[in-house]
Protein backbone atom coordinates (compact mmCIF):
# COMPACT_ATOMS: atom_id res chain seq x y z
CA UNK A 1 0.00 0.00 0.00
CA UNK A 2 1.18 3.51 -0.75
CA UNK A 3 2.32 5.38 2.36
CA UNK A 4 0.02 8.40 2.23
CA UNK A 5 -3.29 6.57 1.61
CA UNK A 6 -2.37 4.12 4.36
CA UNK A 7 -1.73 6.88 6.88
CA UNK A 8 -4.94 8.67 5.87
CA UNK A 9 -6.90 5.42 6.26
CA UNK A 10 -5.39 4.80 9.69
CA UNK A 11 -6.13 8.39 10.68
CA UNK A 12 -9.78 7.98 9.70
CA UNK A 13 -9.99 4.71 11.62
CA UNK A 14 -8.56 6.47 14.67
CA UNK A 15 -11.29 9.10 14.47
CA UNK A 16 -13.95 6.41 14.06
CA UNK A 17 -12.61 4.48 17.05
CA UNK A 18 -12.62 7.69 19.07
CA UNK A 19 -16.23 8.46 18.13
CA UNK A 20 -17.25 4.90 18.96
CA UNK A 21 -15.63 5.23 22.38
CA UNK A 22 -17.67 8.40 22.98
CA UNK A 23 -20.96 6.77 21.96
CA UNK A 24 -20.81 3.38 23.62
CA UNK A 25 -21.35 2.66 27.29
CA UNK A 26 -23.99 2.09 29.89
CA UNK A 27 -25.86 5.00 28.33
CA UNK A 28 -25.62 5.14 24.54
CA UNK A 29 -25.08 8.59 23.12
CA UNK A 30 -26.35 8.69 19.52
CA UNK A 31 -23.86 9.73 16.87
CA UNK A 32 -26.20 12.52 15.79
CA UNK A 33 -25.72 14.28 19.12
CA UNK A 34 -21.91 14.08 19.15
CA UNK A 35 -21.13 17.06 16.88
CA UNK A 36 -23.23 19.39 19.00
CA UNK A 37 -21.70 18.12 22.23
CA UNK A 38 -18.13 18.27 20.97
CA UNK A 39 -18.56 21.80 19.64
CA UNK A 40 -19.75 23.09 22.97
CA UNK A 41 -23.51 22.85 22.55
CA UNK A 42 -25.95 20.25 23.64
CA UNK A 43 -26.94 19.75 27.21
CA UNK A 44 -27.90 17.41 29.95
CA UNK A 45 -26.55 14.11 30.99
CA UNK A 46 -25.24 13.10 27.57
CA UNK A 47 -23.03 16.14 27.45
CA UNK A 48 -21.60 15.46 30.90
CA UNK A 49 -21.00 11.81 30.13
CA UNK A 50 -19.20 12.53 26.89
CA UNK A 51 -17.13 15.53 27.94
CA UNK A 52 -16.33 14.63 31.52
CA UNK A 53 -16.11 10.85 31.49
CA UNK A 54 -15.67 9.36 28.06
CA UNK A 55 -13.64 11.95 26.17
CA UNK A 56 -10.75 12.22 28.69
CA UNK A 57 -10.55 8.47 29.01
CA UNK A 58 -10.73 7.90 25.23
CA UNK A 59 -8.02 10.48 24.61
CA UNK A 60 -5.89 8.83 27.30
CA UNK A 61 -6.37 5.46 25.62
CA UNK A 62 -5.42 6.99 22.28
CA UNK A 63 -2.30 8.57 23.74
CA UNK A 64 -1.19 5.52 25.71
CA UNK A 65 -1.71 3.22 22.71
CA UNK A 66 0.36 5.53 20.54
CA UNK A 67 3.08 5.89 23.18
CA UNK A 68 3.42 2.14 23.67
CA UNK A 69 3.51 1.37 19.95
CA UNK A 70 6.09 4.10 19.30
CA UNK A 71 8.25 2.98 22.22
CA UNK A 72 7.93 -0.61 21.00
CA UNK A 73 9.26 0.22 17.53
CA UNK A 74 12.16 2.12 19.07
CA UNK A 75 13.04 -0.58 21.59
CA UNK A 76 13.08 -3.21 18.85
CA UNK A 77 15.53 -1.17 16.80
CA UNK A 78 17.65 -0.23 19.82
CA UNK A 79 18.02 -3.85 20.88
CA UNK A 80 18.11 -5.23 17.34
CA UNK A 81 15.51 -7.72 18.42
CA UNK A 82 12.01 -8.13 17.03
CA UNK A 83 10.91 -9.67 20.32
CA UNK A 84 11.64 -6.55 22.34
CA UNK A 85 8.77 -4.54 23.78
CA UNK A 86 8.64 -1.30 25.79
CA UNK A 87 8.68 -3.21 29.07
CA UNK A 88 11.63 -5.48 28.34
CA UNK A 89 14.19 -3.26 30.06
CA UNK A 90 12.30 -3.18 33.35
CA UNK A 91 10.73 0.26 33.06
CA UNK A 92 7.24 -1.05 33.70
CA UNK A 93 8.57 -3.20 36.55
CA UNK A 94 10.05 -0.17 38.27
CA UNK A 95 6.86 1.76 37.68
CA UNK A 96 4.80 -1.10 39.06
CA UNK A 97 6.84 -1.29 42.25
CA UNK A 98 6.38 2.45 42.74
CA UNK A 99 2.66 2.29 42.04
CA UNK A 100 2.05 -0.75 44.24
CA UNK A 101 3.90 0.85 47.15
CA UNK A 102 1.73 3.95 46.75
CA UNK A 103 -1.41 1.80 46.59
CA UNK A 104 -0.33 -0.08 49.72
CA UNK A 105 0.13 3.23 51.48
CA UNK A 106 -3.39 4.15 50.41
CA UNK A 107 -2.28 6.89 48.06
CA UNK A 108 -4.68 8.69 45.76
CA UNK A 109 -4.45 8.59 41.95
CA UNK A 110 -2.00 11.44 41.84
CA UNK A 111 0.32 9.81 44.37
CA UNK A 112 0.14 6.50 42.52
CA UNK A 113 0.97 8.21 39.24
CA UNK A 114 3.85 10.10 40.80
CA UNK A 115 5.25 7.00 42.44
CA UNK A 116 5.02 4.97 39.23
CA UNK A 117 6.74 7.72 37.24
CA UNK A 118 9.51 7.84 39.85
CA UNK A 119 9.82 4.05 39.69
CA UNK A 120 10.01 4.08 35.87
CA UNK A 121 12.65 6.81 35.76
CA UNK A 122 14.61 5.17 38.56
CA UNK A 123 14.63 1.87 36.72
CA UNK A 124 15.69 3.60 33.51
CA UNK A 125 18.67 5.25 35.22
CA UNK A 126 19.58 2.02 37.00
CA UNK A 127 19.57 -0.10 33.82
CA UNK A 128 21.47 2.52 31.86
CA UNK A 129 24.11 2.87 34.56
CA UNK A 130 24.56 -0.88 34.96
CA UNK A 131 24.63 -1.55 31.20
CA UNK A 132 27.17 1.20 30.73
CA UNK A 133 29.35 -0.19 33.50
CA UNK A 134 32.99 -0.47 32.56
CA UNK A 135 32.47 -2.43 29.40
CA UNK A 136 31.11 -1.69 25.99
CA UNK A 137 27.53 -0.56 25.65
CA UNK A 138 26.32 -3.29 23.34
CA UNK A 139 22.67 -4.09 22.61
CA UNK A 140 23.14 -7.55 24.11
CA UNK A 141 24.55 -6.16 27.33
CA UNK A 142 21.75 -3.63 27.56
CA UNK A 143 19.16 -6.33 26.87
CA UNK A 144 20.56 -8.71 29.48
CA UNK A 145 20.87 -5.97 32.09
CA UNK A 146 17.30 -4.86 31.45
CA UNK A 147 15.88 -8.36 31.51
CA UNK A 148 17.62 -9.15 34.79
CA UNK A 149 16.54 -5.88 36.41
CA UNK A 150 12.99 -6.55 35.18
CA UNK A 151 13.15 -10.00 36.79
CA UNK A 152 14.24 -8.33 40.02
CA UNK A 153 11.27 -5.98 39.89
CA UNK A 154 9.05 -9.00 39.23
CA UNK A 155 10.24 -10.57 42.49
CA UNK A 156 9.54 -7.35 44.39
CA UNK A 157 6.06 -7.17 42.83
CA UNK A 158 5.29 -10.75 43.88
CA UNK A 159 6.52 -9.96 47.37
CA UNK A 160 4.31 -6.87 47.61
CA UNK A 161 1.28 -8.85 46.41
CA UNK A 162 2.00 -11.60 48.92
CA UNK A 163 2.13 -9.28 51.91
CA UNK A 164 -0.62 -6.87 50.81
CA UNK A 165 -3.86 -6.78 52.82
CA UNK A 166 -6.88 -8.34 51.11
CA UNK A 167 -8.70 -5.10 50.46
CA UNK A 168 -5.77 -3.60 48.52
CA UNK A 169 -5.33 -6.55 46.17
CA UNK A 170 -7.97 -5.78 43.49
CA UNK A 171 -6.60 -2.28 42.93
CA UNK A 172 -3.05 -3.59 42.74
CA UNK A 173 -3.98 -6.33 40.29
CA UNK A 174 -5.90 -3.89 38.10
CA UNK A 175 -2.86 -1.63 37.99
CA UNK A 176 -0.62 -4.53 37.04
CA UNK A 177 -2.89 -5.67 34.23
CA UNK A 178 -3.23 -2.16 32.90
CA UNK A 179 -6.29 -0.05 33.53
CA UNK A 180 -7.45 3.28 32.22
CA UNK A 181 -10.36 3.93 34.57
CA UNK A 182 -8.40 6.57 36.48
CA UNK A 183 -6.99 8.23 33.39
CA UNK A 184 -8.79 11.55 33.46
CA UNK A 185 -6.02 13.96 32.39
CA UNK A 186 -4.98 13.03 28.85
CA UNK A 187 -3.32 16.29 27.83
CA UNK A 188 0.25 15.62 29.12
CA UNK A 189 0.26 12.18 27.48
CA UNK A 190 -0.93 13.61 24.16
CA UNK A 191 1.76 16.27 24.28
CA UNK A 192 4.46 13.71 25.09
CA UNK A 193 3.24 11.52 22.23
CA UNK A 194 3.37 14.44 19.80
CA UNK A 195 6.84 15.38 21.02
CA UNK A 196 8.04 11.79 20.78
CA UNK A 197 6.83 11.50 17.21
CA UNK A 198 8.37 14.84 16.27
CA UNK A 199 11.73 13.78 17.69
CA UNK A 200 11.75 10.34 16.10
CA UNK A 201 10.51 11.12 12.59
CA UNK A 202 13.74 12.96 11.60
CA UNK A 203 15.64 9.80 12.61
CA UNK A 204 13.41 7.43 10.64
CA UNK A 205 15.93 6.60 7.91
CA UNK A 206 18.70 6.24 10.49
CA UNK A 207 16.51 3.71 12.28
CA UNK A 208 16.21 1.70 9.06
CA UNK A 209 19.98 1.34 9.10
CA UNK A 210 20.42 0.83 12.83
CA UNK A 211 17.95 -2.06 12.55
CA UNK A 212 20.62 -3.81 10.48
CA UNK A 213 23.27 -3.49 13.15
CA UNK A 214 25.46 -0.69 14.43
CA UNK A 215 28.38 -1.54 12.14
CA UNK A 216 26.22 -1.41 9.01
CA UNK A 217 24.62 1.81 10.22
CA UNK A 218 28.01 3.36 10.95
CA UNK A 219 29.37 2.29 7.58
CA UNK A 220 26.47 4.04 5.86
CA UNK A 221 26.99 7.30 7.68
CA UNK A 222 24.91 7.07 10.87
CA UNK A 223 26.43 8.42 14.09
CA UNK A 224 25.48 5.38 16.09
CA UNK A 225 26.34 6.36 19.66
CA UNK A 226 24.24 9.53 19.92
CA UNK A 227 21.41 7.86 18.03
CA UNK A 228 21.31 4.93 20.44
CA UNK A 229 21.40 7.25 23.42
CA UNK A 230 18.51 9.26 22.03
CA UNK A 231 16.56 6.08 21.30
CA UNK A 232 17.10 4.75 24.80
CA UNK A 233 16.08 7.98 26.50
CA UNK A 234 13.10 8.62 24.25
CA UNK A 235 11.73 5.08 24.30
CA UNK A 236 12.14 4.95 28.08
CA UNK A 237 10.42 8.28 28.66
CA UNK A 238 7.54 7.38 26.33
CA UNK A 239 7.12 4.08 28.16
CA UNK A 240 7.30 5.80 31.54
CA UNK A 241 4.58 8.23 30.45
CA UNK A 242 2.36 5.43 29.18
CA UNK A 243 2.81 3.27 32.27
CA UNK A 244 2.20 6.19 34.60
CA UNK A 245 -1.22 6.77 33.03
CA UNK A 246 -2.41 3.28 32.26
CA UNK A 247 -0.34 0.82 34.25
CA UNK A 248 1.46 -1.96 32.42
CA UNK A 249 -0.92 -2.56 29.56
CA UNK A 250 0.58 -5.51 27.75
CA UNK A 251 0.77 -6.51 24.14
CA UNK A 252 0.32 -3.15 22.37
CA UNK A 253 4.02 -2.32 22.32
CA UNK A 254 5.06 -5.76 21.09
CA UNK A 255 2.32 -6.64 18.66
CA UNK A 256 1.51 -3.37 16.94
CA UNK A 257 5.05 -2.82 15.58
CA UNK A 258 5.10 -6.46 14.49
CA UNK A 259 1.77 -6.31 12.73
CA UNK A 260 2.84 -3.16 10.96
CA UNK A 261 6.15 -4.68 9.89
CA UNK A 262 4.19 -7.59 8.42
CA UNK A 263 1.74 -5.28 6.68
CA UNK A 264 3.81 -2.34 5.45
CA UNK A 265 7.46 -3.42 5.69
CA UNK A 266 10.27 -2.00 7.76
CA UNK A 267 10.71 1.53 6.45
CA UNK A 268 10.48 3.54 9.66
CA UNK A 269 9.40 6.66 7.80
CA UNK A 270 6.07 4.86 7.41
CA UNK A 271 6.36 2.47 10.33
CA UNK A 272 6.66 5.13 13.04
CA UNK A 273 3.49 7.12 12.27
CA UNK A 274 1.54 4.01 11.23
CA UNK A 275 2.43 2.29 14.50
CA UNK A 276 1.35 5.29 16.54
CA UNK A 277 -2.05 5.37 14.82
CA UNK A 278 -2.51 1.60 15.00
CA UNK A 279 -1.57 1.51 18.68
CA UNK A 280 -4.07 4.27 19.33
CA UNK A 281 -6.82 2.40 17.45
CA UNK A 282 -6.11 -0.89 19.19
CA UNK A 283 -6.15 0.60 22.66
CA UNK A 284 -9.23 2.73 21.96
CA UNK A 285 -11.18 -0.34 20.83
CA UNK A 286 -9.85 -2.47 23.67
CA UNK A 287 -10.74 0.14 26.28
CA UNK A 288 -14.22 0.60 24.83
CA UNK A 289 -14.71 -3.15 25.09
CA UNK A 290 -13.24 -3.18 28.60
CA UNK A 291 -15.88 -0.67 29.70
CA UNK A 292 -18.81 -2.38 28.05
CA UNK A 293 -18.33 -6.10 27.57
CA UNK A 294 -19.52 -7.15 31.03
CA UNK A 295 -20.98 -3.80 32.09
CA UNK A 296 -21.57 -2.48 34.67
CA UNK A 297 -18.39 -4.22 35.79
CA UNK A 298 -15.20 -2.96 34.11
CA UNK A 299 -12.34 -5.15 32.98
CA UNK A 300 -8.67 -4.11 33.04
CA UNK A 301 -7.90 -3.01 29.50
CA UNK A 302 -4.72 -5.15 29.46
CA UNK A 303 -6.90 -8.26 29.39
CA UNK A 304 -8.70 -6.96 26.32
CA UNK A 305 -5.56 -5.90 24.41
CA UNK A 306 -4.36 -9.47 24.69
CA UNK A 307 -7.74 -10.96 23.81
CA UNK A 308 -8.02 -8.72 20.73
CA UNK A 309 -4.36 -8.80 19.84
CA UNK A 310 -3.52 -12.49 20.09
CA UNK A 311 -5.88 -13.79 17.36
CA UNK A 312 -5.20 -10.79 15.15
CA UNK A 313 -1.47 -11.29 15.39
CA UNK A 314 -1.62 -15.04 14.88
CA UNK A 315 -3.75 -14.54 11.78
CA UNK A 316 -1.23 -12.09 10.31
CA UNK A 317 1.65 -14.40 11.15
CA UNK A 318 -0.10 -17.25 9.36
CA UNK A 319 -0.67 -15.04 6.35
CA UNK A 320 3.05 -14.36 6.23
CA UNK A 321 5.05 -11.38 5.09
CA UNK A 322 3.53 -9.08 2.51
CA UNK A 323 3.97 -10.37 -1.01
CA UNK B 1 39.98 11.82 -5.89
CA UNK B 2 39.93 10.14 -2.53
CA UNK B 3 43.09 9.02 -0.83
CA UNK B 4 43.47 7.28 2.51
CA UNK B 5 46.81 7.59 4.24
CA UNK B 6 47.83 5.62 7.30
CA UNK B 7 50.77 6.69 9.45
CA UNK B 8 52.23 4.72 12.34
CA UNK B 9 49.02 2.84 12.90
CA UNK B 10 48.93 0.38 15.79
CA UNK B 11 45.99 -1.90 16.52
CA UNK B 12 45.57 -3.86 19.70
CA UNK B 13 42.71 -6.20 20.49
CA UNK B 14 42.18 -8.77 23.18
CA UNK B 15 45.51 -7.88 24.78
CA UNK B 16 47.44 -8.62 21.56
CA UNK B 17 49.15 -6.22 19.22
CA UNK B 18 47.83 -7.06 15.79
CA UNK B 19 49.76 -4.50 13.84
CA UNK B 20 52.39 -1.97 14.72
CA UNK B 21 53.72 1.06 12.88
CA UNK B 22 51.59 0.43 9.80
CA UNK B 23 52.25 2.81 6.92
CA UNK B 24 49.92 2.71 3.94
CA UNK B 25 48.71 4.97 1.18
CA UNK B 26 45.56 3.83 -0.56
CA UNK B 27 45.44 5.82 -3.77
CA UNK B 28 42.96 5.99 -6.67
CA UNK B 29 43.44 3.23 -9.23
CA UNK B 30 44.89 0.77 -6.77
CA UNK B 31 43.45 -2.64 -6.02
CA UNK B 32 44.70 -4.05 -2.71
CA UNK B 33 44.47 -7.50 -1.17
CA UNK B 34 44.80 -7.98 2.57
CA UNK B 35 46.03 -11.46 3.41
CA UNK B 36 46.60 -13.10 6.78
CA UNK B 37 45.59 -16.04 8.93
CA UNK B 38 42.49 -16.23 11.08
CA UNK B 39 42.55 -13.70 13.88
CA UNK B 40 45.42 -11.74 12.37
CA UNK B 41 43.42 -8.51 12.50
CA UNK B 42 42.21 -8.13 8.92
CA UNK B 43 38.66 -7.25 9.89
CA UNK B 44 39.68 -4.97 12.73
CA UNK B 45 42.05 -3.16 10.39
CA UNK B 46 39.29 -2.69 7.84
CA UNK B 47 36.89 -1.34 10.47
CA UNK B 48 39.62 0.97 11.75
CA UNK B 49 40.30 2.23 8.23
CA UNK B 50 36.57 2.91 7.91
CA UNK B 51 36.67 4.95 11.12
CA UNK B 52 34.36 2.57 12.98
CA UNK B 53 36.99 1.61 15.55
CA UNK B 54 39.54 3.88 17.19
CA UNK B 55 43.20 3.22 16.41
CA UNK B 56 45.46 2.38 19.34
CA UNK B 57 48.10 4.71 17.93
CA UNK B 58 48.83 6.53 14.71
CA UNK B 59 46.67 8.58 12.38
CA UNK B 60 44.44 7.84 9.42
CA UNK B 61 43.72 10.65 6.99
CA UNK B 62 40.99 10.80 4.41
CA UNK B 63 42.07 13.40 1.84
CA UNK B 64 44.36 15.04 4.42
CA UNK B 65 41.66 15.27 7.08
CA UNK B 66 42.06 13.15 10.22
CA UNK B 67 39.43 10.45 9.89
CA UNK B 68 38.52 10.56 13.57
CA UNK B 69 37.42 14.20 13.25
CA UNK B 70 35.21 13.75 10.18
CA UNK B 71 31.42 13.34 10.44
CA UNK B 72 30.26 9.79 9.69
CA UNK B 73 28.11 11.01 6.81
CA UNK B 74 31.06 12.74 5.17
CA UNK B 75 33.09 9.54 5.44
CA UNK B 76 30.24 7.38 4.11
CA UNK B 77 29.92 9.56 1.01
CA UNK B 78 33.50 8.64 0.08
CA UNK B 79 34.30 5.37 1.77
CA UNK B 80 32.20 2.20 1.70
CA UNK B 81 32.62 -0.94 3.78
CA UNK B 82 31.30 -4.40 2.98
CA UNK B 83 30.94 -6.22 6.29
CA UNK B 84 31.94 -9.86 6.62
CA UNK B 85 28.39 -10.82 7.57
CA UNK B 86 25.13 -8.98 7.09
CA UNK B 87 22.51 -8.94 9.74
CA UNK B 88 18.80 -8.48 9.04
CA UNK B 89 16.65 -9.20 12.09
CA UNK B 90 13.63 -7.40 10.62
CA UNK B 91 11.88 -8.22 7.33
CA UNK B 92 12.92 -5.81 4.59
CA UNK B 93 12.71 -6.01 0.83
CA UNK B 94 15.68 -6.33 -1.50
CA UNK B 95 14.87 -2.90 -2.95
CA UNK B 96 14.73 -1.22 0.49
CA UNK B 97 18.02 -2.82 1.49
CA UNK B 98 19.85 -1.82 -1.67
CA UNK B 99 18.36 1.67 -1.43
CA UNK B 100 19.91 2.10 2.02
CA UNK B 101 23.22 2.63 0.22
CA UNK B 102 21.90 6.03 -0.86
CA UNK B 103 21.49 7.11 2.78
CA UNK B 104 24.67 9.21 3.07
CA UNK B 105 23.78 11.09 -0.11
CA UNK B 106 20.27 12.07 0.96
CA UNK B 107 19.30 14.96 3.21
CA UNK B 108 17.33 14.27 6.36
CA UNK B 109 13.90 14.84 4.81
CA UNK B 110 14.87 14.05 1.24
CA UNK B 111 13.06 11.22 -0.52
CA UNK B 112 14.84 8.92 -2.93
CA UNK B 113 14.54 10.33 -6.45
CA UNK B 114 14.70 8.93 -9.98
CA UNK B 115 18.47 9.11 -10.00
CA UNK B 116 18.71 7.08 -6.80
CA UNK B 117 16.35 4.48 -8.24
CA UNK B 118 18.45 4.31 -11.40
CA UNK B 119 21.61 3.74 -9.36
CA UNK B 120 19.95 1.03 -7.29
CA UNK B 121 18.59 -0.82 -10.32
CA UNK B 122 21.98 -0.66 -11.98
CA UNK B 123 23.66 -2.08 -8.88
CA UNK B 124 21.08 -4.86 -8.56
CA UNK B 125 21.56 -5.71 -12.23
CA UNK B 126 25.34 -5.78 -11.78
CA UNK B 127 24.92 -8.34 -9.00
CA UNK B 128 22.36 -10.39 -10.99
CA UNK B 129 19.52 -9.51 -8.64
CA UNK B 130 17.19 -7.85 -11.14
CA UNK B 131 13.61 -9.01 -10.73
CA UNK B 132 14.07 -9.78 -7.03
CA UNK B 133 13.35 -6.21 -5.88
CA UNK B 134 10.23 -7.11 -3.89
CA UNK B 135 11.62 -10.30 -2.34
CA UNK B 136 12.03 -10.25 1.45
CA UNK B 137 15.70 -10.46 2.36
CA UNK B 138 15.13 -13.32 4.81
CA UNK B 139 13.91 -15.53 1.95
CA UNK B 140 17.13 -15.15 -0.07
CA UNK B 141 19.89 -17.73 -0.16
CA UNK B 142 23.23 -17.04 1.50
CA UNK B 143 24.87 -16.20 -1.81
CA UNK B 144 22.00 -13.95 -2.88
CA UNK B 145 22.20 -12.07 0.40
CA UNK B 146 25.93 -11.63 -0.12
CA UNK B 147 25.30 -10.23 -3.58
CA UNK B 148 22.68 -7.91 -2.13
CA UNK B 149 25.20 -6.62 0.42
CA UNK B 150 27.65 -5.96 -2.42
CA UNK B 151 24.90 -4.26 -4.45
CA UNK B 152 24.24 -2.01 -1.45
CA UNK B 153 27.92 -1.09 -1.39
CA UNK B 154 27.77 -0.27 -5.11
CA UNK B 155 24.65 1.84 -4.52
CA UNK B 156 26.64 3.86 -2.01
CA UNK B 157 29.00 4.78 -4.91
CA UNK B 158 32.06 5.32 -2.71
CA UNK B 159 35.42 6.25 -4.22
CA UNK B 160 37.12 3.92 -1.75
CA UNK B 161 35.73 0.41 -1.31
CA UNK B 162 36.75 -1.78 1.63
CA UNK B 163 35.50 -5.35 1.25
CA UNK B 164 35.76 -7.87 4.07
CA UNK B 165 35.88 -11.36 2.56
CA UNK B 166 33.61 -10.37 -0.33
CA UNK B 167 33.68 -13.89 -1.78
CA UNK B 168 31.97 -15.53 1.22
CA UNK B 169 28.95 -17.61 0.15
CA UNK B 170 29.47 -16.80 -3.54
CA UNK B 171 29.60 -19.57 -6.12
CA UNK B 172 32.58 -19.85 -8.44
CA UNK B 173 30.99 -17.83 -11.24
CA UNK B 174 29.97 -14.97 -8.97
CA UNK B 175 33.38 -15.00 -7.27
CA UNK B 176 35.08 -14.47 -10.61
CA UNK B 177 32.54 -11.81 -11.58
CA UNK B 178 33.11 -9.93 -8.34
CA UNK B 179 36.89 -10.01 -8.59
CA UNK B 180 36.66 -8.86 -12.18
CA UNK B 181 34.22 -6.08 -11.27
CA UNK B 182 36.39 -4.77 -8.43
CA UNK B 183 39.49 -4.78 -10.62
CA UNK B 184 37.58 -2.83 -13.25
CA UNK B 185 36.38 -0.30 -10.64
CA UNK B 186 39.99 0.21 -9.55
CA UNK B 187 41.14 0.67 -13.14
CA UNK B 188 38.41 3.26 -13.60
CA UNK B 189 39.95 5.28 -10.78
CA UNK B 190 38.42 4.03 -7.55
CA UNK B 191 40.38 2.44 -4.72
CA UNK B 192 39.58 -1.16 -3.81
CA UNK B 193 40.75 -3.03 -0.73
CA UNK B 194 39.70 -6.66 -0.35
CA UNK B 195 40.32 -9.15 2.44
CA UNK B 196 40.98 -12.40 0.60
CA UNK B 197 41.89 -15.91 1.67
CA UNK B 198 43.36 -17.13 -1.60
CA UNK B 199 46.76 -15.67 -2.55
CA UNK B 200 46.14 -16.72 -6.15
CA UNK B 201 43.14 -14.42 -6.38
CA UNK B 202 45.27 -11.64 -4.91
CA UNK B 203 47.98 -12.29 -7.47
CA UNK B 204 45.56 -12.37 -10.37
CA UNK B 205 43.19 -9.51 -9.56
CA UNK B 206 45.03 -7.15 -7.22
CA UNK B 207 48.10 -5.06 -7.87
CA UNK B 208 49.11 -4.60 -4.25
CA UNK B 209 48.95 -6.68 -1.12
CA UNK B 210 49.24 -6.19 2.60
CA UNK B 211 50.29 -9.20 4.65
CA UNK B 212 49.30 -9.26 8.32
CA UNK B 213 51.22 -11.75 10.43
CA UNK B 214 49.01 -11.29 13.48
CA UNK B 215 51.85 -10.44 15.88
CA UNK B 216 52.33 -6.81 14.95
CA UNK B 217 54.47 -7.46 11.86
CA UNK B 218 53.21 -6.56 8.44
CA UNK B 219 54.55 -6.28 4.89
CA UNK B 220 53.14 -4.47 1.92
CA UNK B 221 54.10 -4.12 -1.70
CA UNK B 222 53.37 -5.03 -5.27
CA UNK B 223 51.76 -8.47 -5.47
CA UNK B 224 54.21 -9.81 -8.06
CA UNK B 225 57.16 -9.19 -5.75
CA UNK B 226 55.57 -9.60 -2.35
CA UNK B 227 53.84 -12.92 -2.83
CA UNK B 228 56.45 -15.65 -2.57
CA UNK B 229 56.37 -19.21 -1.31
CA UNK B 230 58.50 -18.26 1.69
CA UNK B 231 56.31 -15.38 2.82
CA UNK B 232 53.03 -17.22 2.29
CA UNK B 233 54.26 -20.32 4.11
CA UNK B 234 55.20 -18.11 7.00
CA UNK B 235 51.95 -16.12 6.80
CA UNK B 236 49.67 -19.14 6.92
CA UNK B 237 51.90 -21.33 9.09
CA UNK B 238 51.58 -23.91 6.39
CA UNK B 239 54.09 -25.03 3.78
CA UNK B 240 53.22 -23.77 0.29
CA UNK B 241 54.36 -24.80 -3.15
CA UNK B 242 54.50 -22.85 -6.36
CA UNK B 243 53.27 -24.22 -9.66
CA UNK B 244 54.19 -22.48 -12.88
CA UNK B 245 52.29 -22.88 -16.09
CA UNK B 246 53.49 -20.59 -18.79
CA UNK B 247 53.36 -17.09 -17.38
CA UNK B 248 50.92 -18.03 -14.70
CA UNK B 249 51.98 -18.73 -11.14
CA UNK B 250 49.84 -20.78 -8.79
CA UNK B 251 50.37 -21.21 -5.05
CA UNK B 252 49.11 -24.46 -3.61
CA UNK B 253 49.29 -25.70 -0.03
CA UNK B 254 51.57 -28.68 0.48
CA UNK B 255 50.09 -32.06 1.33
CA UNK B 256 48.49 -32.37 4.74
CA UNK B 257 50.88 -35.12 5.76
CA UNK B 258 53.75 -32.70 5.75
CA UNK B 259 51.80 -29.87 7.35
CA UNK B 260 52.09 -28.99 10.98
CA UNK B 261 55.57 -30.47 11.30
CA UNK B 262 57.30 -27.22 10.62
CA UNK B 263 56.39 -23.59 10.73
CA UNK B 264 59.44 -22.59 8.80
CA UNK B 265 59.08 -21.79 5.12
CA UNK B 266 59.54 -24.77 2.86
CA UNK B 267 61.84 -24.37 -0.05
CA UNK B 268 60.45 -25.36 -3.40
Amino acid sequence: MRPLPLLIALGLLTVLALLLALMVGSITVPASELPAILFGEGSGIHRDIVLQLRLPRALAALAVGGLLALAGVQMQVLLGNPLADPYILGISGGAAVGALLALLAGGATLAVNGASLAGALGSMVLVFGLAHGRGVWSPTRLLLTGVVVAAGWGAVISFLLAVAPQQNLPGMLFWLMGDLSHADRPLPALLILALGLLLSLPQARNLNLLARGELQAGALGVSVVPLRLQLYLLASLLTAAAVTIGGSIGFVGLVVPHMLRLLVGSDHRLLLPASVLSGAILLLLADTLARTVIAPQQLPVGVLTALVGVPLFLYLLQRGYRA
Amino acid sequence: MTRLTVEGLAIQAGGRTLCQGLELTLAPGQCWAILGGNGSGKTILLHTLAGLLPATAGTIRLDDHPLAALPRRHIAQRLGLLLQESHDPFPTSVLETAMSGRHPHLGRWQQEGDEDHAIVHQALAAMALSGMEQRVVQTLSGGERRRLAIATLLTQTPQLLLLDEPLNHLDLHHQQQLLHQQRRLAREGRTVVMVLHDPNQALRYCDRALLLYGDGRWESGVCEELLTVERLSHLYHHPMRLLRQGDERLFIPADEGTAGQTHSPSSH
